[in-house]
């Protein structure tokens, strides 16, 4: 209901804008009016204050007499292009309102008015679409212990992963994508170690800011990991929970940096003789970013 | 705009919520001793050995189990493996000494001799005490030996890997020699 009343609000403001973006919007239909009044704009007027249009090089600026101003044909300077009128056409005066008119309508004759200054850019909160990860955890080796244990704990095993992510709804909420590519620390390339392949979904809120986007997710996903034993490849599958919590950091209009802290349930599920079990950890993580 | 809020948060607070209840999704804890691998016991239950199976598979050979992982060309379900088969294999062997009397008598026999200076002192995790070494025979042949303690004084047992690649430092085949224990049966 919510996307649906928010697609509809989308669709009604590209409407508007493209409406007050098309050239001829302001057009009159009356041609003989068109012809006496030729471009129309309207300038928004503050309180107690003149307003003046930026000028432009040909053309004479337009000042405005405060709203205070008598509402008289002084109101208007006078000077408005008068020699692009037609001949023996005068520009017509046209007088503000007598106190505090909300807007007043500049006229001209000749070819583009100074419009108003352009409106500055709107300081909108920038937020992530695609980008590239890289995540450091560690999970455990099964089967293996660590020289000098005696407990026989599992040894550590030190994980680096490489993400594709993409964010298909980056606003208030994000719902991201990412697809991860994960090898056991010092192995990569080797052919001797293990490795993960994961895709996963994300769902988290995000604060945009020109700069600095905090943001905080959760994700969930699964897939398939290469467990190297005795020299066997053995496959098992893989799957992961885990929060993120952390900031994208915009460089102008280059991209992004992000950082994040997480915390990350990796599990490991294989055959164990003839039945399926599963090992996982609870450890912290962390993932930096780059992207756009 | 605050009931928008409120539904995005609630939203996210129910997919943590989600997020901890699936915590304990995974049977073994990886902190636990030996996680994720099987407990063998002798047919005579005189031991004990944890091994990750597959990819160790136990075969039984003239009456006594050996155990062995396959070569590529074997599938890891196979269920009719024989030790000719074998990529490493672990042979399980009573000694009716002590562990140190049976290091010192195996080593003693060997041609040409040990290195003793590589030689490594354990304690099982059962508590019992062990000796063990690995030496390379051949350019693909490697052997590991470990003599632990039985459950009484003149009894061990003397566990030899043989793999293809040197077993000095290997952290699965420690684990399996810190998991062995004497049994009942000893």
């Amino acid at each position: 209901m919510i996307r649906a009343a928010g697609i509809c609000l989308f669709l009604i403001g590209a409407a508007t804008a493209a409406r007050a973006a098309a050239p001829g919007s302001d057009d009159i239909d009356d041609p003989k009016l068109a012809r006496r009044l030729k471009t129309r704009t309207t300038l928004p007027v503050a309180d107690d204050r003149p307003v003046v249009a930026a000028p432009v090089a040909g053309t004479p600026s337009v000042a405005v007499a405060p709203a205070a101003a008598p509402p008289t044909a002084a109101a208007v300077v006078p000077a408005i292009a008068p020699a692009a009128a037609p001949a023996g056409v005068p520009a017509a005066p046209v007088s503000l309102p007598a106190n505090s008119a909300l807007a007043a309508d500049v006229v001209a004759s000749s070819a583009p008015l100074a419009h108003s200054p352009a409106p500055a850019p709107r300081d909108a909160g920038k937020t992530p679409t695609i980008g590239i990860g890289y995540r450091h955890f560690s999970f455990v080796q099964v089967g293996a212990t660590a020289p000098g244990s005696t407990t026989g704990s599992a040894a550590s095993e030190p994980f680096h992963s490489l993400s594709l992510d993409f964010y298909p709804i980056s606003r208030l909420v994000r719902f991201g994508l990412s697809t991860q590519y994960g090898w056991q620390g010092g192995q990569f390339g080797t052919g001797n170690g293990d490795y993960f392949i994961a895709q996963s979904l994300s769902l988290g809120v995000q604060s945009a800011g020109p700069v600095v986007t905090p943001f905080a997710e959760g994700f969930a996903g699964g897939g398939y990991m290469r467990r190297f034993q005795f020299d066997r490849s053995v496959p098992t599958a893989y799957w992961q929970l885990g929060v993120d919590a952390g900031a994208s950091f915009f460089l102008g209009d280059v991209g992004y940096v992000s950082v994040a802290l997480g915390y990350l349930h990796p599990v490991n599920g294989f055959v164990k003789e003839t039945s399926f079990t599963s090992v996982y950890v609870d450890t912290w993580s962390l993932k930096l970013g780059i992207g756009l | 705009m605050q009931g928008r809020l409120g539904f995005h948060v609630v939203s996210l607070c129910s997919l943590l919520a989600v997020s901890v209840g699936m915590v304990g999704c995974g049977d073994v804890n990886g902190s636990d001793p030996f996680a994720g691998t099987v407990m063998f016991e002798s047919a005579d239950k005189s031991y004990h050995v944890r091994l990750l199976e597959p990819p160790w598979i136990p075969v039984t050979v003239q009456g006594q189990t050996v155990f062995v992982v396959p070569d590529a060309s074997i599938s890891l379900s196979a269920t009719s493996v024989s030790e000719s088969d074998a990529l490493y294999s672990l042979h399980v062997t009573p000694r009716p000494v002590n562990a140190v009397t049976a290091f010192t008598n195996s080593a003693s026999a060997q041609t040409p001799p040990w290195d003793l200076s590589t030689k490594q002192t354990l304690i099982a995790i059962g508590g019992q005490s062990g000796v063990d070494i690995s030496w390379q025979e051949s350019d693909t042949v490697y052997h590991r030996e470990a003599h632990i303690d039985g459950a009484t004084a003149n009894s061990s047992f003397e566990l030899l890997f043989t793999g293809p690649k040197p077993l000095a430092g290997d952290a699965m085949i420690l684990q399996m020699i810190i998991s062995f224990g004497p049994g009942a049966g000893n």
